[in-house]
């Protein structure tokens, strides 16, 4: 069936067309930009949490790069590297992490880009894919591992949200430059959503979110409570026979909880055994990756 | 031969400016003071002298639309013999201008909105604000406050701010945001042998975001928020007596920018440009234009080459090398230019009046356009290239084009229709072949 091809509006006319075929007479090389082929994975991650020159971690300080870095690191990988010189707006739907990695498929030596949702398929191409199981020791703990991914990401990452400084005036507002960091608003991430500030029986349009500080500290109190009782002495959450996504989820949240403000802070220092799970999976991970400039 | 009535004696007893509403006294009497006879035994060609000089002080401030000088014998009754008050009858220029307008050309539609107030002070400043929104220029602002900061009115100070927000989706994949300050110090004019020096300070937030899905990984390491804080020399001189059809004098500017006190871009920028006509025969004008510049980083990004996408030059289009699409010269990451650091471009131009119509502003012309855009690190087999080889791949391997079309001279915009094509070009460049339109203040 012939199939129906769109037609420009003025086409050139054929002597023309085969007069312009002629030109340019002379032609150079492409003018590339220098590039260096890809060799190993490389992550781009938010920057880590600031510390002393020459002692800078090769973790995010973000919590959604963590995952990923957890995620990466507990699935076996090594020497993979991490760089934090990347402004979100260059990422891929301008969110990080994305993943370089060297690409058979495309042959370009600069590797291809991988957005974050698409890590795990990079994952179970490099390593294979795990069983149904999805590495928990049984149905029921995979399906309980829902539940607690969802207190994860919901009232702890709320409490975390909270926690963030505002935007600032000047920055935003008089200058109308875009954020520096890619923040869900609070009322995305509870459950069930906060009211909206208009009143339900208001004739104004909805605007704005009732949120209770009060409430979220204390559901983010009762999450970790219920989180160091799951964990106990295990290895690992949910008593798995190896590392799952949970750990990797928990662990980016234990980190980052264990560096902020020390309202969120104390709470998880206080628990035992919280922290030295932390300080367990965290030299694990560290040793996962090692920074862009010293993998050169 | 000596006048005896030049040489009368005469003396200034007072110099009044009448009409000066707005105007600070104290200003007055800065322009006025000094070009006062000195001499007790003043003659009356010096009091001419002086009118004459405090005169035309008056009118370079450019505060008045009308100055007219008379000398009066002094009314005072103090006066002596032979004093005289001396009295400019002058007319303000209107302190409050705006204006609205739209345009569209070039690719772009552009509504913007102009306001200016004369004489803020009464000391011969002037505050300008502007805005603009266009299609391509999404948003743009800028707010001026100039004063003069000399007596002889030829050095300026120049505050600033500015606000950009533009699309560079056509050849960059990515939007840029600008917001920065500059202040100023201005002196001398553009159309003198010594031309005009200008010494500024910059600082600028520059950020490249707003990415399109098919963006190139050069565009995307180099997106983000970058600052900026430079120290810059404009060197300007334009002794042409017209700017299509001058039949002598040049124009000549020079740039210097040193960027790296404070923010995050370092570098070192010079540029330079340089244009001239001449008569070869009547109706018949032979044209000269180049350009060139070079940009020398002064760090480098973590992958070798330096973050400075903002800062780097682009080449192409029709205002400087025609038949080539707007920035698409020097080395290009998939549908994306990233700019050169180094670029020369040339051409000649040979314009005429249109048949039996030399009074009309639509002239033809044909044109030999010639240059090249490189990047001076460049990696090859994982060498980089020095500046010896980029000067040499920019000075051999030229882009070049050729062609004929009508300028239309609307002053002070310059349209261009061209016909022409590329004779010689990178596999790499963007060419056009056939019509290509161009509006602009300067063209090659």
């Amino acid at each position: 069936m012939p199939m129906a091809t769109a037609h420009p509006l003025l086409t050139v006319p054929p002597p023309l067309a085969k007069l312009f075929s002629y030109f340019p007479l002379k032609t150079y090389p492409p003018s590339k930009p220098a590039k260096r082929p890809i060799v190993d994975p490389l992550l781009w991650v938010h920057p880590p949490f600031p510390s002393v020159p020459g002692k800078e971690s090769v973790l995010s300080a973000d919590v959604e790069c963590l995952k990923w870095q957890a995620h990466i690191a507990l699935r076996g990988f090594r020497n993979v590297s991490v760089r934090w010189d990347v402004s979100q707006d260059g990422a891929l739907n301008g969110r990080l992490p994305n993943l370089k990695s060297p690409s058979e498929r495309t042959k370009d030596p600069d590797g291809e880009l991988i957005a974050a949702q698409d890590i795990p398929t990079w994952i179970d191409e490099k390593v294979g894919a795990l069983d149904d199981l999805e590495g928990y020791k049984d149905v029921h703990s995979r399906d309980e591992s829902h539940a607690w991914i969802a207190l994860l990401e919901g009232d702890v990452h709320a409490a975390l949200a909270m926690a963030q400084p505002l935007p600032s005036f000047f920055y935003h507002t008089v200058l109308q430059l875009p954020p520096t960091t890619a923040q869900r608003p609070v009322e995305s991430i509870l459950t069930p959503p906060p009211a909206p500030l208009s009143g339900f029986a208001s004739p104004l349009p909805p605007y704005g979110a009732r949120l209770s500080p009060n409430a979220i500290s204390a559901r983010y109190r009762d999450a970790i409570a219920a989180l160091s009782e799951c964990v106990g002495q295990h290895e690992w959450f949910l008593g798995s026979p190896g590392p799952t996504a949970l750990d990797a989820a928990a662990f980016a949240y234990l980190h980052v909880l264990l560096h902020a403000e020390d309202d969120l802070r104390i709470e998880v220092a206080r628990r035992v055994n919280l922290v030295h799970w932390e300080q367990r999976i965290h030299e694990r991970v560290c040793a996962a990756f090692v920074p862009y400039s010293a993998s050169q | 031969m000596d006048s005896p009535l030049l040489d009368q004696h005469a003396r200034i007893n007072a110099v009044r400016v009448d009409g000066a509403k707005n105007t600070r006294r104290s200003f007055l009497a800065s322009l006025v003071y000094p070009h006062l006879p000195q001499s007790p035994h003043s003659s009356f060609e010096s009091v001419l002298r002086a009118t004459r000089d405090i005169g035309h002080y008056l009118v370079q401030s450019d505060l008045f639309q009308s100055v007219h000088a008379r000398l009066e014998p002094s009314a005072d009754p103090a006066a002596k013999p032979g004093d005289v008050d001396v009295i400019f009858s002058t007319r303000e220029r209107p302190r409050f201008f705006l204006k609205t307008s739209t345009e569209v050309g070039n690719s772009e539609g552009t509504a913007s909105a102009t306001s200016r107030i004369r004489n803020v002070f009464g000391g011969g400043e002037t505050f300008e604000a502007n805005v603009s929104f266009g299609t391509k220029t999404r948003r743009s602002f800028n707010a001026t406050f100039t004063a003069p900061v000399t007596r002889t009115l030829d050095t300026h100070g120049e505050l600033s701010v500015f606000a950009l927000d533009r699309d560079n989706t056509s050849y960059m994949s990515a939007t840029e945001t600008l917001r920065g300050a500059r202040a100023v110090i201005r002196r001398g004019a553009v159309g003198t042998r010594a031309g005009q020096h200008e010494f500024g300070y910059e600082a600028a937030l520059r950020h490249i975001g707003g990415l399109k899905p098919t963006a190139s990984l050069s565009v995307r390491t180099a997106a983000g928020t970058s600052t900026k804080s430079s120290l810059f020399h404009r060197w300007t001189r334009d002794t042409r007596d017209h700017p299509i059809l001058g039949t002598r004098g040049v124009r000549a500017q020079l740039l210097h920018e040193l960027a790296g006190l404070g923010g995050g871009a370092a570098f070192y920028k010079a540029e330079g440009s340089l244009h001239a006509s001449r008569v070869l025969h009547p109706g018949l004008l032979l044209s000269l234009g180049a350009r060139a510049g070079i940009l020398h980083s002064l760090s480098n990004g973590i992958d070798g080459t330096a973050p400075t996408l903002s800062d780097r030059f682009q080449l192409g289009g029709p205002t400087n090398l025609r038949m080539f699409r707007a920035n698409s010269l020097g080395p290009r990451d998939g549908v994306d230019s990233l700019g050169g650091d180094l670029f020369w471009a040339a051409g000649v131009s040979l314009i005429t009046h249109l048949p039996r119509k030399p009074h009309w502003p639509v002239k033809a012309h044909a044109f030999l356009n010639a240059g090249q855009l490189e990047p001076l690190h460049r990696h090859e087999d994982g060498l980089g290239s020095s500046l010896r080889s980029s000067v040499s791949a920019a000075l051999t391997q030229p882009s070049v084009s050729t062609g004929v079309g009508l300028i239309y001279h609307f002053d002070p915009v310059r349209v261009e229709l061209n016909f022409g094509v590329p004779l010689a070009a990178r596999t790499s460049d963007g060419t056009r072949k056939g019509v290509q339109v161009g509006i602009g203040l300067e063209f090659l």
